[in-house]
């Protein structure tokens, strides 16, 4: 009876849970309609982006306003490439990660000496220059009129549709990029840059070189993000400079604060719900989702600053405290025991 | 002439940097925190104020309701947003204007749409020229206004109990409380300023960028780069540096062909990096050590 409920409990159910949801993720697009295809499509695009928030904001403690940047560098890369200099696709997506990597790295050499505030500031400023600077390249990037990339289409003799086709793609895409942030987060990287975030002295007492760790969740960060900009150039074949504003960074933040700061799953979560929200809003106005974003950020952060992902642990914790006796754990002895 | 006139214009709109930049640095002295939503409420109050001159107000009196408007938005804003938030890290701080960013960037879009406004000059456009130099009414209104504000919030904080107050309360909160000052009070009061400065330097450039949502992005840019520029604490910092970058722009924009008037979005962030990199405090700060 203890060992099937510690099953249950444990790592080897939480492993057949993500195992079955990643089977989910692969049968879906071939039951559901075309637009929640690239619905869903859009959402694996945010969960990377926001996971690179994660692995910068949860992990290290910093802050980044052009998360919306760097996956418009990465998306650009990716199009550049592959449109005006005719690479295959492949090396645009690579084009797509390694220079945002790059570029975030840089920001971050920088960033690691500034507080949160300056660092705020400077990542703004990023953000703003971002489209000018695009819209003066037109040779390069089409500037305000756009850039259209053709899509990837499906191998003859499969029998999938495009827009199956390149949700596939972008879910294997995320899923490596999944891997890749869960190793950072829960490897020597993640350990480094929470040490660094907890207690800066204590870091540097025990080896870790401070300023460098920052700067390497920036390149992440960044790298995160341009991959899911190649991933968003595949799903959707057009490429504005006006798409990849200060706006979808501010939003990408409240989707991270709103999935829950630092975990994994919060990034998915928040994911879904900057996907999501504007779907149901844009009946009554295009601004409306705005306004839902700003407000829930700010109602987060008051109210629940775990975020969606928090909200099992604190309904678990209240159940327990609740019930102390019905349910006793495990190394967790009923109150009146203890005070016996 | 060309070389005086650009100088002339940069004055003028460093003018209006300035004036957020005064906002920005009454902000920060009292709460530590940067205001990013500081250029969307001064927007949002514009748009008040073209509201009431759409209904039929004589354009300064729209004006004034707008800046009294802005007065209480402020004010409401440290009371309702920035006060429970208070005692957390100032990253969720941070973050909690960038919230206020988006709900008034949105909610004008939502109210007026995005289509560029035309907004009045407060009173009607003259023009003097000398040889190839000119100066209209409206650019001396500009940086009249920034004297008197400076002038206001040097004599405020240097001359009044209620700006001993202010300042006491911003060195030292815990003490001030003590000896039976409203500190709570203060920081509303604060506040509210800043939206008043932000409101009348979004009244006098909206003529001159037209009136739209995203009017103050570029402009809040430009009045950061002033204050990091000046000093993030320093009144007299912001007023400069103001002034400084409103030259700089323009004469970037004049005689670096690479850049160009497209490009003078560059020189914001440029400033910012070297200011950050050489010396963080900016040329009026107090220089913050921090013990590692």
């Amino acid at each position: 009876m203890n060992r099937i409920s510690a099953v249950l409990s444990g790592p080897v159910a939480a492993r057949s849970a993500r195992f079955a949801f990643v089977v989910l993720l692969f049968v879906l697009p071939f039951v559901q309609p075309p637009d929640r295809n690239f619905q869903l499509t859009m959402v694996f695009v945010y969960s990377v982006a926001i996971l690179g928030l994660t692995v910068l904001t949860g992990a290290s403690g910093q802050i980044s306003l052009a998360q919306a940047t760097f996956l418009g560098i990465g998306a650009y890369c990716a199009g550049v490439t592959t449109v005006v200099w005719k690479w295959p696709l492949w090396a645009g997506l690579v084009a797509a990660a390694v220079v945002p990597f790059v570029v975030g790295y840089l920001v971050g050499v920088l960033a690691a000496r500034l507080n949160g505030l300056y660092l705020a500031l400077v990542t703004v400023t990023i953000a703003i220059v971002f489209i000018p600077l695009v819209k003066r390249f037109d040779g390069l990037t089409g500037g305000a009129n756009g850039l259209v990339v053709p899509q990837p289409q499906p191998p003859a003799g499969l029998g999938l549709a495009t827009d199956q086709w390149h949700y596939l793609i972008v879910l294997v895409l995320t899923l490596a990029c999944w891997r890749i942030g869960r190793g950072i987060l829960g490897g020597r990287v993640g350990r480094a840059l929470y040490a660094s975030q907890d207690n800066a002295l204590v870091a540097v007492a025990m080896g870790v070189d401070v300023p460098f760790v920052k700067a390497t969740a920036f390149a992440w960060c960044g790298g995160l993000a341009g991959v899911a900009g190649g991933m968003y150039v595949i799903a959707v074949g057009f490429l504005s400079p006006e798409s990849f504003s200060l706006l979808l960074s501010v939003g990408l933040l409240a989707g991270m604060a709103v999935g829950g700061v630092g975990r994994a799953a919060g990034a998915v979560l928040g994911a879904v719900y900057i996907q999501f929200v504007p779907v149901y809003t844009q009946e009554i106005s295009s601004s409306l989702a705005g306004i839902i974003y700003g407000a829930s950020l700010i109602l987060v952060i008051l109210l629940l600053p775990g975020g969606l992902a928090s909200v099992p642990r604190l309904l678990r914790v209240d159940v327990r405290a609740s019930r102390p006796d019905i349910h006793p754990q495990a190394g967790e002895r009923p109150r009146e025991a203890a005070d016996g | 002439m060309l070389f005086l006139q650009q100088i002339t214009d940069g004055v003028a709109t460093g003018a209006i940097y300035a004036s957020i930049g005064l906002a920005l640095v009454l902000i920060f002295r009292s709460t530590g925190i940067a205001n990013f939503a500081q250029g969307e409420m001064a927007m949002f109050s514009t748009f008040v104020a073209w509201q009431l001159i759409a209904w039929g107000l004589p354009v300064p009196v729209a004006a004034l309701v707008a800046v009294a408007f802005a007065f209480v938005v402020g004010a409401a804003t440290e009371r309702f947003v920035v006060r429970p938030a208070e005692g957390g890290s100032h990253l969720n701080t941070v973050i909690l204007t960038f919230g206020l960013y988006l709900v008034f960037n949105e909610f004008a879009a939502l109210i007026w749409h995005s289509t560029p406004l035309s907004f009045p000059t407060l009173a009607p456009e003259r023009v003097w020229s000398v040889g190839g130099w000119r100066m209209t009414s409206s650019m001396v209104v500009m940086v009249g206004a920034l004297v008197v504000e400076s002038l206001a919030v040097y004599l405020l904080l240097r001359r009044t109990t209620l700006g001993l107050w202010m300042r006491a309360s911003a060195a030292n909160p815990e003490s001030s409380a003590l000896v039976g000052i409203d500190v709570k009070r203060m920081l509303m009061l604060g506040w509210g300023l800043a939206g008043v400065f932000g409101a009348i330097a979004g009244i006098l450039i909206a003529p001159r960028v037209f009136l739209e949502p995203n009017m103050m992005s570029g402009i809040l840019l430009y009045a950061f780069a002033a204050v990091i520029l000046g000093g993030l604490d320093s009144v007299l910092g912001a007023v400069v540096g103001g002034v400084l970058i409103g030259v700089i722009e323009n004469l970037v924009g004049t005689y670096v062909t690479v850049i160009g008037p497209d490009l003078k979005v560059v020189v914001p962030l440029v400033v910012i990096v070297l200011v950050l990199m050489l010396r963080p405090a900016g040329l009026f700060g107090a220089v913050e050590r921090v013990r590692v």
